[in-house]
């Protein structure tokens, strides 16, 4: 019986734990000949949407902004001074941008670098009775002076959970896993 | 360790609830009679129930009962749990019991069990599953014990559609200990079917084919060179069982003078062991199990077949002890008399069937088959015929083997609407091992008109025949016309005539009868309701002696308004030397929305008069408190008896 209880007991703890947090998968990639500590001050940029959701883009861009002032990374220019430069500058809300319109960018904002991205999944997903959302973001870091991507990173956050579909829990809402992606993406700069 | 992991379980689950549901309710019923001691019952129920997420839900609920009367004390606390978890792979409930009773002249006693179900339906490439585990026991505290029992149940079920085939496996196995008994037992069973169903052109045909393989292991002790093992039994009443809290005698009262051909009586299914003592026990409480008092007398019967009877035993008294070993698939008990122990009441009545061994142990095993054809031909829309067979085979390893096998062959065909015939004719033979063959042929012919929209004539002819190792026994002759006919809208009538002829072979008699029954149902306004039936039944017999028997009932439905409604029923029956007169009659009065009032008169007249005045109040207080009260007086041959209920009942 001691032995059955002490079963039952790391299952619990075993379910428990893995079912903390999101699912995440990531890649990143920080181009070698280059250090980033000459980088002080950065504006993030519109991302892409690719998602179903029309305020996916504009959501993981504020996420993005914290995200970077939380970790320390760099100081960031105001979102309305960017969206003002922009504006000028004729981008439309789905970005899209070349080498010329970034250093242009980079040069009236006064930044060494700009962080640009796109929004790949931005929706709630369904299994059987059971649904959860799932977030994909890809974000770049471009150098300001040359238009050269400095660092990349991909990646996908689920909020499935094994525990949460047996047990009927409530999943972390897409916010939560965003604020999560974001963080993991931008650890790796570090 | 097991505190600690139900402590741990019990905190996570509590962290995951968000809402509990509190349900709280107080009963309280005083009881005072003119013959009995005043009771008063007080009953406390709290349950506790909770959706913790969207797929577990769990709860308890905890029952207080405690019973006062004279100076017996009586006490049940039962507290139960259960948790279910439903989601996309699974089922899972869990529930567990524990009943714990104390009395002031008894030992205390105590009840638990648990149950576990876990059912699926996601792979669908095995198909349905079914797991469940559970365990019981029960112990009183005396010294030393009356009772002292353990026991642990399990099994498994697959259910799966495979090709069109239908593939159901279900296993079972138990572990049974008492130590009162020093006995333990063992059983397990393997059951296998597969059916499948099609249609090709005008033929739908259906064949299932079922396989079932158990043992029973039994280990027990000799007490002066035998052991007393307890058979399992199924047991059949009819008319249905006495409710619990009633009399046996009035149920004795209902079978004493049938005869064993008539569908009433007890029926015992042996499932093929051979047998040696019978016990019946109208109250079966664990610790004080009241046995039937030895004046009922009983007929006992057996049979391979439930339909040829054999006597064995003629006004004896149960427990029975049978003077040899008796091999038969079923018993037949008819008490022949009531009690002068009065009442008798019924709590959970029990048949207990022994079996002596000389040895300490028994070892059984069963494979039993079955097959079941079926064929229906449509020719056209109106012309069927079907031919049903099916064959059953039990061999024990110890016991008589059985076998029976029936065929049915059947046609209709609805020419139109005034001539529409069926015939049918089924042979069913019923074979046990070291005894004749039974077989009963039975061949029917119906003529179902509709002369008209409102008039359905339906005429029927049977005649059946047994035979015991290929000697007629009985045979048997009836025809039944019924006239279903809606004189006016609301005018219906039914009338059914029967005449019957049996003939007994061995002891070459004769039986005739005729009945008839006329019910007519007049609704005169859609208030007032009435009903009417008379009833004619006459039987001769070759020996010389007849019987009649008629009977004439009335009764009215008249609802007088939303808040009054009245309704009276005369009936008399008489046969020779013999009448009785049953009048009812009761008022419904709805005073408030919260208030009902309810009178009833009933009376019989015959030998024994018989008066009943009852009464009954209730008040809904409040949205969670309600009274109720009833008062009941009665005047028969012993004398006159009055009893008085109140009951409140508080809800939350």
């Amino acid at each position: 019986m001691r032995a059955f209880s002490k079963l039952i007991i790391l299952a619990i703890i075993s379910l428990t734990i893995i079912s903390c947090g999101a699912r995440q998968i990531h890649q990143s990639f920080l181009r070698k000949e280059v250090d980033i500590s000459y980088i002080k001050q950065v504006a993030v940029l519109k991302f892409e949407n690719n998602s179903q959701q029309t305020y996916a883009a504009e959501r993981l861009r504020n996420i993005v902004m914290t995200e970077i002032l939380a970790l320390g990374l760099f100081d960031v220019v105001d979102k309305a001074l960017v969206d003002m430069v922009l504006t000028e500058e004729v981008v439309g809300e789905q970005g899209g941008y070349n080498k010329a319109t970034l250093r242009r960018i980079a040069k009236k904002l006064g930044v060494q670098a700009l962080v640009v991205g796109s929004v790949d999944s931005y929706d709630i997903m369904r299994e059987g009775s059971y649904s959860y959302p799932v977030v994909a973001l890809t974000l770049r870091l471009v150098d300001g002076s040359t238009g050269e991507i400095i660092w990349q990173a991909s990646g996908t956050a689920s909020g499935y959970s094994t525990v949460g579909r047996l047990f009927g829990l409530k999943p972390e809402d897409l916010t939560q896993i965003s604020f999560e992606l974001v963080e993991s993406l931008l650890r790796s700069l570090k | 360790m097991t505190r600690l992991a139900l402590f741990i379980i019990c905190s996570l689950l509590y962290g995951a609830l968000s809402v509990w549901a509190l349900d709280f309710s107080g009963d309280w019923r005083y009881w005072k009679a003119s013959d009995t001691e005043n009771r008063l019952t007080q009953m406390y129920s709290l349950s506790l129930s909770s959706q913790a997420t969207r797929a577990l839900s769990l709860g308890s609920t905890l029952r207080y009962t405690r019973t006062d009367q004279g100076n017996r004390t009586q006490e049940l606390f039962t507290p139960t749990a259960f948790l279910g978890l439903r989601n996309d792979y699974f089922n899972l409930n869990f529930s567990a019991t524990d009943t714990e009773r104390r009395d002031s002249e008894s030992p205390n006693l105590s009840t638990r069990s648990w149950d576990l179900n876990l059912t699926s339906s996601y792979y669908k490439k095995i198909g349905n599953i079914r797991l469940y585990y559970g365990g019981s026991t029960q112990q009183d505290d005396s010294s030393p014990r009356k009772i002292d029992t353990t026991s642990t149940h399990w099994g498994l079920s697959l259910d799966k559609e495979w090709h069109g085939v239908n593939l159901f496996y279900d296993y079972r196995g138990s572990h049974a200990e008492d130590k009162v008994e020093s006995s333990k037992s063992d059983t397990g069973s393997h059951f296998i079917k597969g059916e499948y169903t099609n249609s090709w052109r005008k033929l739908t045909y259906n064949l299932a084919q079922q396989i079932s393989y158990s043992t029973t292991k039994w280990e027990g002790e000799l007490q002066g060179g035998r052991a007393l093992y307890k058979v399992s039994v199924s047991v059949e009443w009819q008319p249905s069982a006495p409710a619990n809290g009633s009399d046996f005698n009035d149920w004795i009262d209902q079978v004493k003078n049938a005869t064993p051909d008539q569908n009433l009586g007890i029926i015992i299914n042996l499932k093929g062991e051979a047998i040696d003592k019978i016990e019946f026990y109208y109250d079966s409480d664990p610790l004080n199990p009241k046995s039937i008092p030895s004046d009922v007398k009983w007929d006992i019967y057996s049979s391979n077949n439930k339909t040829n009877w054999t006597q064995i035993a003629n006004n004896v008294s149960l427990p029975y002890v049978f003077s040899s070993t008796l091999s038969a698939r079923y018993l037949k008990l008819i008490p022949r008399n009531v009690s002068a122990t009065d009442p008798l009441k019924v709590n959970d009545p029990e048949f207990r069937v022994y079996r002596y061994l000389s040895s300490p142990t028994y070892k059984r095993k069963v494979k039993a088959y079955r097959t079941d054809l079926s064929f229906i031909y449509d020719f056209t829309e109106n012309i069927s015929v079907s031919y049903y067979f099916s064959y059953d085979k039990t061999s024990p390893d110890y016991g008589s083997g059985m076998k029976d096998i029936v065929h049915t062959v059947a046609a209709s065909w609805w020419i139109n609407r005034y001539f529409q015939p069926r015939l049918n004719f089924t042979r069913s033979t019923s074979e046990t091992e070291g005894q004749p063959e039974m077989t009963v042929n039975t061949f029917s012919a119906t003529l179902i008109s509709e002369i008209y929209e409102t008039l359905t004539v339906s005429s029927s002819y049977t005649h059946s025949l047994s035979q015991e190792g290929g000697e007629n026994q009985t045979s048997s002759d009836n025809l039944t016309i019924s006239t279903t006919a809606r004189l006016y809208p609301d005018l219906d009538l039914r009338w059914d005539v029967t005449g019957t002829k049996t003939h007994n072979y061995q002891s070459n008699s004769d039986t005739k009868g005729l009945s008839s029954r006329i019910n007519i149902i007049a609704r005169i306004k859609p208030s007032l309701t009435i009903n009417s039936i008379y009833d004619y039944n006459y039987t001769e017999s070759s020996t010389g002696t007849s019987t009649t028997e008629n009977y004439i009932m009335l009764d009215a439905n008249w609802r007088v308004s939303d808040y009054m409604l009245l309704r009276g029923t005369e009936s008399i029956r008489w046969s020779r030397g013999e009448k009785l007169i049953n009048s009812t009659y009761s008022i419904w009065l709805g005073l408030t929305p919260k208030t009902q009032l309810n009178f009833q008169y009933s009376g019989a007249r015959n030998s024994n008069n018989t008066d009943q005045f009852s009464s009954f109040f209730s008040w809904r207080i409040s949205q969670y408190l309600s009274f109720k009260s009833t008062y009941s007086w009665i005047k028969d041959k012993n004398g006159k008896k009055w009893s008085l209920m109140l009951n409140l009942t508080l809800t939350f």
